[in-house]
C-alpha cells in the first residue's frame, strides 16, 4: 500500500529535537533530585507515653468487668462467683444464694449493678422439665432471666411487653448508674424493669448491641457498624455521630470496648489536656475507646477521635487476647479485661520515649504464635524497642508460599532486611549461601558448653558445606508409634515398620489398620523419618534410596487397603470427610494435628504412626489425641495394652524442626537481633509460653531445664491457668508422664540428630510422586527417576 | 517551528513516567548483571556465562521456543478466521464478548476449573472413558494424566488458546474495521473472489496488525506462565518448563544476577525480533 | 440468497466457537452454587481421595446460596476489596487514557528520530515478565515513598506501554493526507489530535480500553508485590488459594468478579465508541 507510505516521513528536521533534549535532561535532573531526596531527617522523639503492667485477677476465671465511678469493679466468670474488688484493690467474693437454687445449666450473660444487684441469662436444666425439654430439642435455646436484688435475694425475671417477643434471647445487659437495666437483642434496645419484667422497647439498631455507656440522660449504645445515642429522658433518639460510626466501623473487628469519663476528673493527668481544652465541643464527658490498635478518646459532643496510647506497645496489640472491658480511672489510668482471664492497668510513663526508638522487625512465613508472643515479652522487657512481626502469608488468600517468598527476597536483595528471621518452610541452605544469614556459632557456644541446650539437636542444623550453624529450631516434634501390641518393638528402619503392620494385618484382617484414609496420609506420617537420608555427600539425590521408600510405603498403603473392599474404604474416607467440615481445613492438617480424634468414633485402627507434639499430658492416654495418634484409649480404658514407641524409618534418629530462627546478617539492629535470639533460647520464655497457654502443638523445647519444667506437674495451674475444668471427663494429672516415662522422653531428645525441615523441594516433589506411586500411575523406580528428573532440573539451575 | 515542540508534548509526560516507572528499573536491572551481588563488584561477562552455560536454561528456551513457535501461530491464524467470519455479523458484539470471557476470570479459578476438567481423574477423562465404554467399536481408553506426560504442552497450549482467542479477536476485528470498504466493493463489483480479495486487499491492510497481534500474541505467552505454575507447579514436567519457571526459581534462590543476564539476553532478542519485524510489516 | 446462507454459515461457527469457549465456564456459576459436601464429593477423584473420575453436575443436586451469603453478607472486606478493584481499575484506565493516547499518537503521527527504536523499546518494556522489574520497581517505589500505596499499583500501570501500543495501531491507519491537509489548512496539532485522531483510532482506544479492564481487573503479582497492607487489596487477591476445600466460595468469588466484567463488555462497547465520537465532535 503506497498510500501510506506517503505519510510526511521523516520529513522536516526537527529543530524540536534539540529542546527535547534539554527537556529530556531537565526531566533526569528532576527525578534524580526527587530519588535522591526522600532520605530521612533526624528527628527527636518526645518523652512520654502509656505503658501498661498486668494486675493479679482474684483466683478464678472472668469474662466480664463492671466499672464503677468509683475506681472499684466487679469480675465475674462462666463459673466463678462474682467477685468486687474495691478501689484499693482488696478483692471479696460476693456469695449469693442463687447459686444452689436457681435451675442453672449454662449462664451466658451477666449484668452488674454498681450496687452489685446482678440479671443473669442462662439456660435451665432442660431436662427437669418436660415443656423445657420439648422447647430446648426443638432446638429453640432460649435464654431465661434471673434478678439477683443487692441483698442477694433471687427473683425470676421474665421480660414482657409491647415490642418485646417472648423468647427473643438479650445479649447484653447493662445498668445504669441509676440502677436501671437496658438490654440488646440482635437488632433491638429495651428497658426492663427488674421488679416487674415489663420491657420498653426503645428503638430497633441494625447489629447486636455491644457496648453501652451512660451519660447524665444520654446513652451511647453501640452495635459493631454504628454508634446510637438516645435521649433518656425525652425518649428518643438523638443525631449520631459520623466520625463514631466511621471509628467503630473500622476498629470493631477485633473487640472494641468503651467507657465514660468525667472531664473535669481526668483532664489534668490526660496528656494534653490544654488541647482538649480547646477542642470547644463543649462536652463535659470523655468517651474512651480501646481496642487492638490502641486507647483513643472523643469528647462528648465533639467532631474528633484521637489516639492516646498506641496499642502495639501495650496488650492491647496481643492478636490472641481481646479487650472485653474497659475503666478509666481518676488519675488517668486506664483497666483492661482481656480475654484468656488478663487483666492490665495502663498508666502514663513520662520516662518512656513516646515511640520506640529502635525497631526490631521479625519475619516468618506462616504466623507462629509463640514468635508473637515472645516479641510482645521482649517488648515488655525493652521499653524503646517496638518489635514489629510480620507475616508472610496469612489468612486465606491469594498469597502462595513462592509470592510470599518472592516478596521477602525483594526486600532482602533491596536491602531492606529483617533482623530475626524464622525459617520454617524455607530453604535455609539458600539463604545461607548468599550470606543473608548471620553465623550463630558464637553465641551458640557457651549454651552448647554448659549442656544448657540438647546439643545434637543444634549440631543437627550444621551445613555441610561450610560447617556452620545459621538456624537453630527452638523446638521440635519426635517420632512416635503407638499400637495395641508390640508390633514395632525393637523397629529399626522402614522394613520393619512394613513387618509390623503386616503383623497387625494378620491379627486384624478387617479394617485400617494404620491411620491412612488416602495414600497422602501414608506418606506424610513417613516422609519424615526418610527424607534425611536421600540426600547423598554431595548434595545430589540417592535415587536407591528414594526407589526402596516408594516400594516400601506402597506396601504399606497396599497392606492397609487390603482390611477394606472399595466400598468399604469409600465409607471410611467418606465417614472422614464429613466429620472434618471442608472449610475448616485441609486434608493435610487433618493428617497430622488431628488425624484421629477418639471421641468421633471413627472405628479402632490398631497402629499409629505419628509425632508428639507436647510432652504435658502423659505418655499415654491423652496425649493419643495430640500426638494424632488413633487408639482409642476410651474403648480400651487406657489398660495397658496400649504401648507406643520412637520410629525410625530409612533415617535415624530424626527430629522435626521448628521455629528455626536466624539472624540476618545486614540486620539493622543486629546486637537487638542478637538479644532478641538470646531471650527466645531463655527458659522463662520457653517456659512461661508453655505456662501460659498448655495444651499447645508447639513442641519440645530445646531448652533441658525448661523442657523438665513444663513436664512438672506441680508448675500447672488446673482449673485456673488452663481455663476449663476436666473437658474430656478424664483427670489431667492422672495421664502426666511417669518418671520413667519423662526419662525415656529425655533420652529420645539427647539421641535426636537427624534434622527433618519440611517445606523443601524434595519433600514437595516425592510427595506429589508419592500419591501417583500409590495410586498406581507409577512404579516405585518410575517415580523415583521422575524426582530425580526434577531434582536434576533443579540442581541445574 | 513553534508546533514541532508541541508535538513532544504528546510524549513527554508518558515517557517521563516509563523512564521511571519502567526504563530506570531496567537499567538498575541491566547494572546487576555485570556486577556481583553484594559488594557490587565488576565481574563482566560471569552472570552471562552462568547463564548460558545452565543446562536447564537450554531446556527453557528450547520449551519456551516451541511454545510459542506452536502457540503464536495458531492464536492468530484462528482469531483471524474468527474475526473476518465475525466482520459484518450483526452479533459480532455479543459472540466477541462470549469469547472475551474466560480473559475476565481471576487466574485462581481458572486454574481451578482448568484442574478439574484435566486431572487424570478429571472431567475429560471420565467423559472420554464413559464414551470408549458405551461405543464397543473403540479402543479401551486408558486415561491420561495430561499434566505430567508429554500431553502436558498441548494442555498448556490449548487453555492458553481458550483464554487469548477473544483478546486475538477483539484486536483483529480493530484493524479490519479500519480498512476501507470502498476497496473492497470496488474489487467485489469488478468480480474479485474472496482469495483475491483476501490476498490482494485484506491481507496487506492487515500487515500492521500482524505485527501487533503477534507481538501481543507473545506478551500472552508470557503472561500464561503464572497459570501454568498454579496448575503445574515450580518444577513441572520437562515440556513444560519454561523460561520463567526458571525466573522465578532463580529468584526464590536469590540468584538475582542471574535474572539479570537473562532479562538482558531476553531483552535484545525481543528487540531485534521486534524491530526487525516492524520494518518488514509496517513498511507492508 | 448465497449472502443470506453465508452470513448464516458464519453465525453458526463463530457461535459454535463462542460456545466452546464459555462452556468451561458454566461450571463457575454451578459451582458457585454447590454445597462443600457435594462439591467434595465431586472433587474427591482429583484430589486423590478417591478412586472413579470427577463428574460435574452442572445443576447442583442441593442448591445453596451458602457462599454468596458468607461472601455477600458475612464478609464486609468483601465490600471493601470490590470497590478497591474498582477504584484503582478506574484509576489506571483513566490515567492510561489521558496518558497514553497523546503518546501512541506522537509515535503514530511524527516521525523523529530514534522512533523506531523509541517504540520497540516500549514494546520490549511491555513484554518483560513482571518477575525481573520486581526488584528494581520496588526499589524505585521504595524511594518515592509510595511503597503499600494504591499508587504503587496505579502509578506504575497508567505509565504502562502496554496500551499506547495498542493505541498506536488504531491511529497508524489513518491516512497521512488526512492530518497533512488538516495541517495545511492551519489545524493545531491539539486540533488535529482531537478532532481527526480520536474519532478514527477509536477502535484501537476501544480495544485498548477493553484489553487494559481485563488486564487490570484481576491483577494479581503487583498489588501482592506492593501491597502489605491487605485493606487496599484487590479483589483477586481475595481468592483463596486452590484449596480445593474452599473451591465453591472461590466459585462464587469469581462470579461476582464476573458480573461487572459482563456488564463493562455489554455496555462498555457502545458506550465507548459514542463518546469518543462525542469528544470528537465537541471540540
Amino acid at each position: 500500500m503506497t498510500d501510506r507510505e506517503i505519510r510526511w516521513k521523516s520529513g522536516q528536521k526537527d529543530r524540536g529535537l534539540t529542546r527535547s533534549r534539554l527537556y529530556a535532561a531537565l526531566l533526569a535532573a528532576v527525578m534524580c533530585v526527587g530519588l535522591l531526596g526522600c532520605g530521612s531527617l533526624e528527628e527527636e522523639i518526645p518523652m512520654g507515653r502509656y505503658a501498661d503492667r498486668e494486675v493479679k485477677l482474684p483466683s478464678g476465671t472472668f469474662t466480664y468487668m463492671r466499672a464503677c465511678p468509683d475506681g472499684s469493679y466487679y469480675l465475674y466468670g462462666l463459673d466463678t462467683n462474682l467477685t468486687y474488688v474495691d478501689a484499693q484493690g482488696e478483692s471479696r467474693e460476693k456469695n449469693w444464694s442463687w447459686e444452689t437454687n436457681a435451675n442453672i445449666h449454662v449462664k451466658y450473660e451477666v449484668g452488674v449493678a454498681d450496687n452489685g444487684a446482678a440479671v443473669f441469662a442462662y439456660t435451665p436444666k432442660f431436662w427437669v422439665d418436660q415443656e423445657l425439654e420439648a422447647l430446648w430439642l426443638s432446638g429453640d435455646n432460649r435464654y431465661l432471666y434471673c434478678y439477683v436484688d443487692e441483698a442477694g435475694k433471687n427473683h425470676a425475671l421474665e421480660p414482657h411487653g409491647e415490642g418485646y417477643q417472648k423468647g427473643t434471647n438479650l445479649n447484653t445487659l447493662v445498668f445504669s448508674q441509676k440502677g436501671e437495666l437496658y438490654a440488646a437483642s440482635a437488632n433491638q434496645m429495651y428497658r426492663i424493669n427488674v421488679e416487674n419484667g415489663e420491657a420498653d422497647s426503645l428503638f430497633a439498631t441494625s447489629g447486636q448491641v455491644e457496648s453501652i455507656v451512660f451519660a447524665d440522660d444520654v446513652m451511647l449504645a453501640a452495635d459493631r457498624e454504628k454508634a446510637y445515642f438516645y435521649d433518656l429522658t425525652a425518649g428518643k433518639l438523638l443525631d449520631g455521630s459520623s466520625v463514631l460510626d466511621e471509628f467503630i466501623k473500622s476498629h470493631s473487628s477485633g473487640g472494641l470496648v468503651m467507657t465514660l469519663a468525667d472531664r473535669d476528673r481526668q483532664a489534668d493527668t490526660a496528656e494534653d489536656a490544654a488541647e482538649a481544652e480547646l477542642d470547644g465541643a463543649g462536652g463535659t464527658q470523655i468517651l474512651y475507646l480501646a481496642c487492638r490498635t490502641g486507647v483513643y478518646r472523643y469528647i462528648w459532643g465533639g467532631s474528633i477521635i484521637e489516639q492516646i496510647a498506641d496499642g502495639q506497645m501495650t496488650a492491647l496489640g496481643d492478636t490472641q487476647r481481646e479487650p472485653l472491658a474497659l475503666q478509666a480511672l481518676d488519675n488517668g489510668e486506664f483497666r483492661l479485661l482481656f480475654s484468656g482471664n488478663y487483666m492490665t492497668e495502663m498508666y502514663y510513663d513520662e520516662t518512656l520515649p513516646a515511640r520506640p526508638s529502635k525497631e526490631l522487625a521479625v519475619y516468618s512465613l506462616e504466623e507462629i504464635g509463640w514468635i508473637r508472643y515472645a516479641g510482645q515479652l521482649f517488648q515488655k522487657e525493652h521499653p524503646d524497642v517496638l518489635v514489629r512481626y510480620e507475616t508472610g502469608m496469612d489468612g486465606d488468600n491469594a498469597v502462595s508460599k513462592e509470592d510470599a517468598l518472592k516478596n521477602l527476597n525483594t526486600r532482602l536483595l533491596a536491602g531492606d532486611v529483617p533482623d530475626v528471621i524464622v525459617m520454617d518452610q524455607m530453604d535455609m541452605e539458600q539463604y545461607a549461601d548468599k550470606g543473608v544469614l548471620r553465623e550463630l556459632d558464637g553465641i551458640l557456644q557457651p549454651y552448647l558448653d554448659d549442656g544448657i541446650l540438647y546439643r545434637n539437636i543444634v549440631e543437627g542444623m550444621r551445613m555441610t558445606d561450610t560447617e556452620k550453624i545459621y538456624g537453630v529450631p527452638m523446638m521440635v516434634y519426635l517420632p512416635l508409634w503407638l499400637s495395641e501390641e508390640m508390633y514395632l518393638e525393637g523397629e529399626d528402619g522402614l522394613d520393619d515398620i512394613v513387618a509390623g503392620v503386616e503383623l497387625a494385618r494378620q491379627k486384624h484382617p478387617e479394617g485400617p489398620v494404620l491411620y491412612t484414609p488416602y495414600p497422602k496420609d501414608v506418606l506424610l506420617q513417613t516422609i519424615p523419618v526418610c527424607l534425611p537420608a536421600w540426600t547423598k555427600e554431595d548434595g545430589s539425590l540417592d535415587g536407591e534410596k528414594l526407589t526402596a521408600y516408594y516400594e516400601a510405603v506402597k506396601k504399606l498403603w497396599e497392606l492397609d487397603s487390603a482390611g477394606f473392599d472399595e466400598a468399604g474404604r469409600e465409607a471410611w474416607q467418606k465417614n472422614n470427610m464429613e466429620y472434618y467440615e471442608p472449610a475448616d481445613m485441609d486434608m493435610a492438617d487433618i493428617g497430622f494435628n488431628y488425624q484421629y480424634n477418639a471421641q468421633q468414633n471413627f472405628g479402632e485402627t490398631w497402629l499409629q504412626l505419628g509425632f508428639l507434639m507436647t510432652p504435658q499430658v502423659g505418655m499415654t492416654g491423652i496425649h493419643v489425641e495430640k500426638a494424632n495418634m488413633a487408639a482409642d484409649w476410651q474403648q480400651k480404658e487406657l489398660d495397658d495394652e496400649v504401648t507406643y514407641g520412637a520410629y525410625t524409618g530409612q533415617a535415624d534418629n530424626v527430629y522435626w524442626a521448628r521455629m528455626i530462627v536466624g539472624l540476618c546478617e545486614q540486620a539493622k539492629e543486629p546486637e537487638l537481633a542478637e538479644e532478641f535470639f538470646e531471650a527466645l533460647l531463655s527458659d522463662e520464655m520457653m517456659r512461661k509460653w508453655w505456662l501460659d497457654r498448655p495444651r499447645n502443638h508447639s513442641g519440645l523445647t530445646i531448652r533441658k531445664d525448661s523442657l523438665s519444667d513444663i513436664l512438672d506437674i506441680s508448675n500447672i495451674e488446673f482449673g485456673q491457668t488452663m481455663g476449663f475444668k476436666d473437658p474430656t471427663g478424664i483427670n489431667y494429672p492422672d495421664f502426666w508422664p511417669t518418671e520413667e516415662e519423662k526419662q525415656w522422653l529425655y533420652q529420645m531428645m539427647e539421641d535426636a540428630d537427624c534434622c527433618y525441615r519440611p517445606g523443601t523441594m524434595l519433600e514437595e516433589c516425592a510427595m506429589e510422586t508419592g500419591i501417583r506411586v500409590l495410586n498406581g500411575e507409577l512404579t516405585p523406580e518410575e517415580g523415583a527417576k521422575e524426582v530425580e528428573r526434577k531434582m536434576a532440573i533443579a540442581m541445574e539451575e | 517551528m513553534r508546533w514541532k515542540s508541541k508535538r513532544l508534548l504528546f510524549l513527554l509526560p508518558g515517557f517521563a513516567g516509563v523512564m521511571l516507572f519502567y526504563l530506570l528499573p531496567f537499567f538498575e536491572v541491566a547494572r546487576r548483571s555485570f556486577v556481583k551481588s553484594g559488594n557490587n563488584a565488576f565481574v563482566g561477562m560471569d552472570h552471562y556465562r552462568a547463564v548460558v552455560e545452565n543446562g536447564a536454561f537450554m531446556l527453557a528456551v528450547r520449551n519456551t521456543f516451541l511454545y510459542m513457535a506452536v502457540g503464536v501461530p495458531l492464536l492468530m491464524g484462528i482469531s483471524l478466521m474468527l474475526s473476518l467470519l465475525l466482520r459484518g455479523l450483526l452479533q459480532r458484539r455479543r459472540l466477541v464478548s462470549a469469547m472475551l470471557l474466560p480473559m475476565a476470570v481471576p487466574a485462581a479459578v481458572m486454574v481451578l476449573t482448568l484442574q478439574i476438567l484435566i486431572d487424570r481423574q478429571g472431567v475429560i477423562n471420565g467423559v472420554v472413558t464413559k464414551v470408549s465404554e458405551q461405543i464397543a467399536a473403540l479402543p479401551v481408553f486408558d486415561a491420561i494424566d495430561y499434566l505430567n506426560t508429554e500431553w502436558a504442552l498441548a494442555v498448556v497450549v490449548c487453555s492458553f488458546l481458550w483464554k487469548n482467542t477473544g483478546y486475538m479477536v477483539i484486536l483483529w476485528l480493530a484493524g479490519l474495521s479500519a480498512l476501507p470498504k470502498e476497496v473492497e466493493e470496488a474489487a467485489q463489483v469488478d468480480g474479485a473472489n474472496r482469495w483475491q480479495n483476501w490476498h490482494y486487499i485484506i491481507r496487506p491492510g492487515l500487515s500492521g496488525s500482524f505485527f501487533t497481534i503477534g507481538m501481543l500474541s507473545v506478551l500472552q505467552i508470557f503472561k500464561s506462565y503464572r497459570e501454568v505454575w498454579m496448575v503445574a507447579g515450580s518444577y513441572p514436567q520437562e515440556h513444560i518448563y519454561f523460561l520463567q519457571h526458571l525466573l522465578q526459581n532463580w529468584y526464590l534462590k536469590l540468584e538475582f544476577d542471574r535474572m539479570a543476564a537473562l532479562t538482558v539476553i531476553l531483552s535484545l532478542v525481543l528487540l531485534c525480533v521486534c524491530l526487525l519485524l516492524q520494518k518488514r510489516l509496517e513498511a507492508g | 440468497m448465497r449472502k443470506k446462507i453465508r452470513v448464516w454459515f458464519a453465525t453458526g461457527i463463530c457461535a459454535a466457537a463462542a460456545a466452546l469457549i464459555c462452556a468451561p465456564l458454566l461450571m463457575i456459576p454451578s459451582g458457585s452454587l454447590m454445597d462443600s459436601v457435594e462439591m467434595r464429593r465431586i472433587l474427591a477423584p482429583i484430589l486423590g481421595e478417591g478412586k472413579g473420575f470427577a463428574v460435574w453436575h452442572l445443576i447442583p443436586f442441593y442448591p445453596t446460596i451458602g457462599h454468596f451469603y458468607r461472601l455477600l453478607i458475612e464478609s464486609p472486606a468483601f465490600y471493601q476489596l470490590f470497590w478497591n478493584t474498582v477504584g484503582m481499575t478506574a484509576a489506571i484506565l483513566a490515567g492510561q487514557l489521558v496518558v497514553g493516547l497523546p503518546s501512541a499518537w506522537a509515535f503514530a503521527a511524527f516521525r523523529f528520530r530514534g522512533r523506531d527504536f523509541l517504540f520497540g523499546l516500549y514494546v520490549v518494556l511491555m513484554l518483560l515478565p513482571f518477575q525481573v522489574m520486581l526488584l528494581p520497581q520496588y526499589i524505585v517505589l521504595q524511594k518515592l515513598q509510595l511503597y503499600n500505596h494504591p499508587a504503587a499499583v496505579i502509578l506504575p500501570a497508567i505509565f504502562s506501554t502496554f496500551p499506547v501500543f495498542i493505541m498506536y495501531r488504531g491511529f497508524t491507519q489513518i491516512e497521512g493526507e488526512i492530518l497533512e491537509a488538516a495541517r495545511l489548512d492551519g489545524a493545531g496539532e491539539m486540533q488535529i489530535f482531537l478532532q481527526i485522531g480520536l474519532p478514527l483510532g477509536k477502535m484501537g482506544i476501544q480495544a485498548a480500553i477493553v484489553l487494559s479492564f481485563l488486564e487490570y481487573w484481576n491483577l494479581v503479582e503487583q498489588p501482592m508485590a506492593f501491597l502489605e497492607e491487605q485493606a487496599m487489596w484487590p479483589l483477586s487477591l481475595y481468592l483463596p488459594q486452590i484449596a480445593v476445600s474452599q473451591a465453591g466460595f472461590a466459585f462464587a468469588v469469581a462470579v461476582m468478579v464476573l458480573i461487572p466484567a459482563l456488564f463493562v463488555f455489554a455496555l462498555g462497547q457502545d458506550a465507548l465508541e459514542e463518546g469518543i465520537a462525542y469528544i470528537g465532535v465537541k471540540t
